[in-house]
């Protein structure tokens, strides 16, 4: 019937939902309740008071679902939701005041004596309904209580009684005197409706019934319009009147779908879908949406290619257009976890906010700032790999906004604190990548304006970003302006800015010269562009004018980095009008001004295109921005988006995890896996990903071992260029690390704990703490486990993509420079045992340890890892073995040595017990119980203090249970049991990289509890609103920690040298995990269900390969692409896979 | 010789005596209410009062309650004042309880400020300050600045406004004393020690609550990064940032009453600036309580309309 899901189901009552009020509903009451069960809302809109409906439906619906229930009641005035146990609340209700009341009877009362005296005839006004007095224009026996079906009957008795009266117009004529007297009698927003029978006055109709559902259960819960089904069955005029289920076609369900199972006799208003039938055809609808979401859970899903379709929630022009044909299907758009919604503006949270919603694309990142002027507001643009240099180090770049628009009514600028906001969200469309922001606001004059901006960095160009912005002067007609700026005065650094002298002309002397003194100031360099002339597509009525010239800004950072932005706008219009069009400037911006008298309800547009380059793309980037900027006008705004929305689908495809039934880890995992999209870039191998990648200015830009060890695995399974990009990054520095390693006395390559471009160390040596505390830092002189992750993800990435040329040309070089240097760094003890002294593990708690477990079973690795890259080389590629051991100096025996290094490592391994001392004398420190400072608004170290937790065993992260996960069939089952039992208890959680691999080894030692707790902290590190540490950016590592988590622990993905394994332990709350994996040139599709407990395996593409089901790969079988395979548990055992037909 | 302004009404009748100003608070009157009841130890509010109505240009009102009308001289004796102490000093005698009559005219007269002591006449064993000082502080609209008699050397050195302590818990609600103190603070020149306390309990489950970083996985990046948030974040409640006052962060970590004092004897606070919610029983505000009790400088109770259930327990 309607072919997609709706989130929320409204409907009218009385003929719509059942015949009439003595109808037994249990038939439709049966269906509306396994659509509550479903999760949707279900919101039942009816005339008449709540508790005929009550009797009728609510009543006898009962359980958890049924707080998804509203019944809105009484045309409008009030709202009724049900508590946790089914009992009704009234949640709302609209309260008439005494004035009100008496001008509704005095109305009321008015006609009926004008009626009576004209006519003669008796009149009778109902007084008691909420809010509303009733004109009863028939008050005879026969029409006491007319059906609906005899509608046609009772109009003409009521014509024929007023017209024998005199009233030669009818029920019209009431109707019009009823309208008139509300207004002589001063109420205002009177709302006036008629049922032939009679002529109703109230303060309320079906329209605010649907206003209050759009604003407090869509938008409260982040469904979109679209995804809002409303059903009626008098949607078409009856008698010349508007039917009354028009009533509920207000402005603010612009997009949702609207149809009518009533017969219409007169036709249904535009963009509604006459489907006809009844109560009859209503239970069908409702049928085949309980269907399409069963279905829905157990397909695999992989993101529509519907780029240019409207985002929900927000209001556009589009979504305006398109309303009257918006069914159609689009199976994922009716999930709220495909968008983040800020639906309120809290000033304490804006640089928060601006983190989470952040729009990057690996090369440019702009955090999701508004331009209001809202006293915390901190938009900034960064470019990757673009640093400055202050006196605490280097810092990525601020780059100079580029999405600022400012808007002026009558020159008054629209800002925040000069008036009303009526209305203020931000969305973030994950699944394409773009932001939007609605503002609706009202000056002190009262003039209220609908802005709506749309912002894309783009994913299909990378150097091509856009910003546009709907404004509409929503109750006024003036002089408007938008200025389309790029700002430097956010900017750091050196800045200046100018105008091109001709269309793509620039002044090549004046841009992008590293050896220049920027232009910040004296004489202008402006000259006022000139408009391009307008023209009218052809059957189009619109105005377009697309400015000639460039605007540019230029900014100098560190060394000779140079950043040049270009921007181009268009204004259009509808009709054809004048707009003025002229450059403006201030001492550290430019803009380009955009002017015309605006109409009344008329939506005005303006795009603004912009291209970036840096001298990291060439000699002189502004040759690059004057090529690359005419060819994104060509394009046009609408077209990047759709190649932008074309490359986020194309990601998305392999990158999508679909969970069943949990819907804040499936926000949260999207969440996730967007922002590390954002962050990626597959074509770039100087730049690595930082700690806040491109979504905030703290950690500065620099990288950690985060990237190998908490985010590579996510890029190797699901986008193999970009992981190849990073880990070329850390061989392109590997020179840096050559140097750190030597200027400490070792051999080999020690990579740096923090680094930026160069490769070079950039880790501080002190900070000073909010305790006035000054405290050296140094992890950059002892945390050298960095080495072996670095090492870990080279032979990782090698393993699961094969990529032979990566490993072969980069990754061998990496691996033996790590296994050296660690062999150098070892010392041969008296025990006759080798031991890393003076180090830091991921446990920073503790810091100059001996024998850090994770260090020294990570090194032990490396250097293992290192002789088998000897011995490939020397077997596969001889030549290659001959060149690098040339280069590096290495020979054969160097690497058996290694070797024996590995052997004879410490490990602090008690065999007895299977626990491994996470250091020396570990075992010996205070065992202090963490469950005494729980719950607590600081970390540990801050509550005991940093000296008191280094005496005692807490740690800070997982140290030893991170060596479980990533070497994990190293170890004896009751090795990995033991020992997270032992250090679980122990980790006070100080870091985000924590949580997250708690929940992966506790769901692969099959606890599911804990799993669930620690899943669930990991997904709150950003999303929780009561954390405030996302300000300065996100958390990627955590992000990869989750996506670790859901994939290898909770789907129990294990990659094995034959191929993938999988033992899955999903949450108790789960019915199924899917998601897209990759290994060496194939993609898969995977989906894990609970009940049966089944694994199915699709093969989309690529040779065959094997896969293994329960623990330790049990069962194996070949998988062949466009073929599934399921592995069922059953009694507690695998059973042998079985091909199924999809 | 000036002789005191004396007046003698009924609370009910107010007397604008100085036109409104909207600052330090919007929509007060430069006036300072003390309320007098004749003890040695209630007269120690005047030294801190005097400092207040310098530097905010504000008048000082003596109060004092009576069962009915008396002469000057019988005020004057009743209040424990000689002539030669009440220059630039309204006398105000009101009819009434004390409490109910003291808070009813500084409503009434829309005061700026009450300053009093913690003790005077009436015993107040096992009570954080006097009984009339508690249903004061309870029932007052505007703020109450606390004086312990016992720290009177404090109260002889105190003749300039240097620094002012603001211990915050992180939560949104409460920068509505920030903007308050922060003028306060600039009135007299003073720098503002923002303080926070980190402690175990439960998060306030406020949205936009910014408490000591739950991860720090660096701590050269993470708490500075904090530190400027918390700053900037709390800064919103003047509409600007940054802050117009000096103002420093500090963190500490603890009981919050007791790091609150040891925090204002190591830096040696003038002032000490709390939030104030308007409960003083024995379930409601620990902290308040605590750093009254203990104080090395006045303490001024600011009061916000914060739901508790919102908030940690300060």
């Amino acid at each position: 019937m309607l072919g997609r899901p709706f989130k929320i189901i409204a409907f009218d009552w009385d003929g719509t939902a059942v015949v009439d009020r003595q109808e037994d509903a249990t038939p439709v009451r049966e269906r509306l309740d396994r659509v509550l069960e479903r999760g949707d809302y279900v919101v039942v809109i009816t005339g008449t008071n709540f508790p005929n409906v009550d009797r009728q439906l609510s009543s006898r619906i009962v359980g958890p679902h049924k707080q998804r229930l509203f019944v809105c009641a009484n045309r409008g005035s009030e709202v009724y939701g049900f508590d946790a146990d089914s009992r009704p609340v009234l949640i709302w209700k609209r309260v008439a005041t005494p004035r009100e009341n008496r001008l509704l009877t005095g109305i009321a009362e008015a006609v009926r004596q004008t009626v009576e005296r004209r006519t003669g005839l008796p009149i009778r006004v109902i007084r008691n309904r909420l809010n509303r007095r009733k004109i009863d224009v028939i008050p005879v026996p026969e029409w006491a209580n007319p059906a609906k079906s005899e509608i046609g009957a009772l109009l003409t008795a009521v014509e024929r009684r007023l017209a024998g009266g005199g009233l030669s117009a009818g029920l019209h004529e009431v109707f019009d005197l009823t309208v008139q007297v509300a207004r002589e009698k001063g109420l205002p927003d009177v709302r006036v409706t008629t049922d032939v029978k009679h002529v109703e006055v109230g303060l309320t109709d079906k329209g605010d019934s649907i206003d209050w559902m759009m604003r407090h259960v869509a938008a409260a819960h982040g469904i979109a319009a679209r995804d809002v089904l409303i059903g009626g069955d008098e949607f078409g005029p009856i008698a010349g009147f508007e039917g009354s289920d028009a009533r509920m076609m207000v402005p603010v369900a612009h997009g949702a779908v609207f149809v009518s199972v009533g017969p219409e006799p007169n036709g249904v208003p535009s963009g509604v879908l006459h489907l006809g039938g009844g109560p009859t055809c209503f239970r069908s609808l409702l049928d085949e949406q309980v269907a399409l979401r069963q279905r829905g859970h157990t397909d695999f899903r992989s993101p529509p290619d519907h780029p240019g379709s409207p985002s929900p929630g927000l209001w556009t022009p589009e979504v305006e257009a398109a309303s009257a044909q918006a069914v159609r299907p689009d199976p994922l758009s009716s999930e709220p976890g495909w968008f983040l919604l800020e639906d309120h503006y809290q000033p304490a949270r804006e640089r928060e906010v601006e983190s989470l919603f952040a729009i990057a694309n690996g090369y440019v990142g702009t955090r999701g700032s508004v331009h209001e002027h809202a006293p915390l507001a901190e938009p900034a643009t960064f470019v990757a790999g673009i640093y400055t240099q202050r006196s605490s180090g280097q810092d990525l770049v601020v780059a100079p906004d580029w999405a600022e628009f400012r808007i002026f009514v009558e020159d008054e600028e629209v800002r925040l604190d000069r008036g009303e906001t009526r209305e203020h969200r931000r969305l973030l469309d994950m699944r394409r990548g773009l932001f939007e922001h609605t503002w609706r606001f009202a000056d002190a004059a009262g003039r209220v304006t609908r802005l709506w901006f749309r912002r894309l960095v783009s994913l299909a160009d990378r150097h091509a970003l856009v910003e546009t912005v709907f404004l509409t002067p929503e109750n006024y007609s003036a002089r408007i302006a938008v200025e389309s700026v790029l700002d430097g005065s956010v900017a750091d650094a050196a800045f200046a800015h100018y105008v091109a002298e001709g269309p793509n002309q620039y002044p090549a002397s004046s841009l992008g010269r590293s050896s220049e003194t920027p232009r910040t100031g004296g004489p202008t360099l402006i000259e006022v562009g000139k408009v391009g002339e307008g023209h009218e597509p052809p059957g189009s009525a619109t105005t377009i004018v697309q400015s000639e010239r460039s605007i540019v800004a230029v900014q100098h950072a560190v060394g000779d980095a140079v950043l040049v932005f270009g921007a181009r706008s268009a204004f259009r219009a509808p009709g054809s009008i004048d707009v003025d069009h002229r450059v403006v400037e201030g001492d550290r911006w430019v803009g380009e001004r955009w002017e015309w008298d605006a109409e009344i309800g008329v939506t005005y547009r303006v795009d603004k295109l912009v291209s970036v380059y840096t001298s990291r793309d060439g000699a002189n980037p502004s040759d690059l921005v004057e090529a690359h900027l005419p060819t994104l006008v060509a394009r046009g705004a609408d077209r990047l988006i759709e190649e932008h929305a074309a490359a986020w689908a194309d990601r998305w495809k392999s990158a999508s995890v679909e969970i069943g039934a949990d819907d804040d880890i499936q926000r949260a995992i999207r969440f996730a896996a967007y922002h590390l999209i954002a962050v990626s870039n597959p074509v770039d191998e100087r730049v690595s990903i930082g700690a806040r990648g491109l979504s905030g200015a703290a950690y500065k830009g620099h990288v950690f071992w985060d990237t190998e060890i908490y985010m590579l695995p996510y890029f190797t399974h699901t986008h193999p260029p970009s992981a190849r990009a990073l880990l070329m990054y850390r061989y392109r520095t590997l020179p840096g690390a050559r140097q750190k390693a030597q200027a400490l006395g070792f051999r080999g390559a020690l990579y740096p704990w923090e680094s930026t471009d160069s490769g070079d160390e950039a880790s501080p040596s002190w900070v000073v703490l909010p305790d006035g505390e000054m405290i050296r830092i140094v992890t950059g002189d002892l945390e050298h486990h960095i080495s072996a992750d670095v090492a870990y993800g080279v032979w990782q990435y090698w393993r699961a993509t094969g990529d032979d040329s990566f490993f072969r040309e980069a990754g061998a070089e990496i691996l033996l420079e790590t296994a050296r240097f660690w062999a150098s760094r070892v010392r041969l003890g008296d025990d006759n045992y080798y031991h890393i002294e003076k180090i830091i593990g991921p446990d920073e708690y503790h810091e100059s340890v001996d024998d850090d477990a994770y260090t020294n079973a990570m090194a032990c690795w490396n250097l293992k890892r290192g002789a088998d890259t000897v011995q490939t080389l020397r077997e596969r590629w001889p030549d290659r073995w001959r060149a690098l051991a040339d280069q590096i100096e290495i020979a054969v025996e160097e690497a058996d040595g290694w070797h024996t290094v590995a052997e004879k490592m410490h490990t602090g391994l008690d065999p007895t017990t299977g626990l491994i001392e996470q250091f020396r004398g570990y075992f010996h420190l205070d065992d202090i119980d963490l469950s005494a400072y729980e719950p607590r608004t600081a970390p540990i170290d801050l509550i005991l203090g940093r000296e008191r937790v280094a005496r005692s065993q807490i740690i800070k992260q997982p140290d030893v249970v991170l060596l479980m996960h990533l070497l994990w069939d190293s170890f004896a089952p009751e090795v990995r049991i033991a020992n997270f039992r032992y250090y679980e208890p122990r980790c006070a959680h100080g870091s985000s990289l924590s949580p997250s691999i708690h929940a992966l080894v506790a769901a692969g030692l099959r606890d599911q509890t804990l799993a669930e707790r620690y899943l669930r902290q990991s997904a709150e590190i950003d999303l929780a609103n009561n954390m405030g540490n996302a300000a300065g950016g996100v958390h990627l590592a955590a992000m990869g920690g989750l996506w670790q988590a859901t994939i290898f622990g909770l789907a129990g993905m294990r990659r094995r040298n034959d191929g993938l394994a999988f033992d899955p332990c999903l949450l108790p709350s789960w019915r199924s995990l899917g998601f897209a994996a990759q290994w060496r040139n194939r993609v898969l599709q995977v989906l894990v269900s609970a009940e049966p407990p089944t694994v199915d395996v699709r093969l989309e593409r690529g040779e065959p390969m094997s896969v293994f089901a329960g623990e330790n790969g049990a069962r194996r079988t070949m998988v062949e692409a466009g073929r599934t395979y399921r592995a069922e548990r059953k009694d507690g055992l695998w059973r042998a896979w079985r091909e199924v037909v999809r | 010789m000036t002789g005191p302004a004396r007046r003698s009404r009924r609370a009910g009748s107010p007397a604008i005596i100085t036109p409104r100003d909207a600052s330090p608070w919007s929509g007060r009157t430069r006036l300072i209410v003390v309320p007098l009841d004749g003890s040695t130890e209630a007269k120690d509010a005047l030294p801190v009062a005097r400092l207040v109505a310098r530097i905010a240009r504000a008048a000082i009102h003596v109060v004092h309650a009576v069962d009915q009308s008396v002469t000057e001289e019988d005020l004057l004796r009743r209040i424990n004042l000689r002539r030669g102490e009440t220059h630039g000093l309204v006398i105000d005698q009101l009819v009434g309880t004390a409490a109910g009559a003291i808070a009813r005219f500084a409503r009434e007269t829309c005061a700026m400020l009450i300053v009093m002591t913690t003790r005077g006449k009436t015993a107040y064993q096992g009570r954080t300050v006097r009984p009339v000082a508690e249903e004061v502080i309870q029932t007052a609209a505007c703020p109450v600045l606390l004086v312990r008699p016992e720290i009177d050397r404090k109260i002889a050195s105190l003749t300039e406004l240097h620094r002012l302590l603001l211990p915050l818990d992180g939560a949104p609600s409460s920068a509505a004393v920030i903007g308050p103190a922060l003028e306060f603070a600039a009135l007299g020149g003073a720098e503002v020690d923002i303080l926070y306390v980190a402690t175990h309990g439960p998060r306030p489950s406020e949205p936009g609550t910014l408490t000591a970083p739950v991860y720090v996985d660096q701590p050269q990046y993470e708490w500075p990064s904090w530190a400027r948030e918390f700053v900037a974040r709390f800064g919103t409640s003047l509409g600007s940032y940054p802050l117009p006052t000096p103002t420093r962060l500090f963190v500490r970590r603890g009981d919050p009453a007791t790091e609150i004092l040891r925090f204002a004897s190591e830096h040696d606070s003038d002032v000490i600036v709390l939030e104030w919610r308007g409960r003083m029983d024995a379930a409601h505000a620990k902290v308040v309580k605590g750093v009254v009790t203990g104080a090395p400088c006045p303490v001024m109770l600011l009061r916000t309309a914060r739901d508790d259930d919102q908030a940690t327990e300060t």
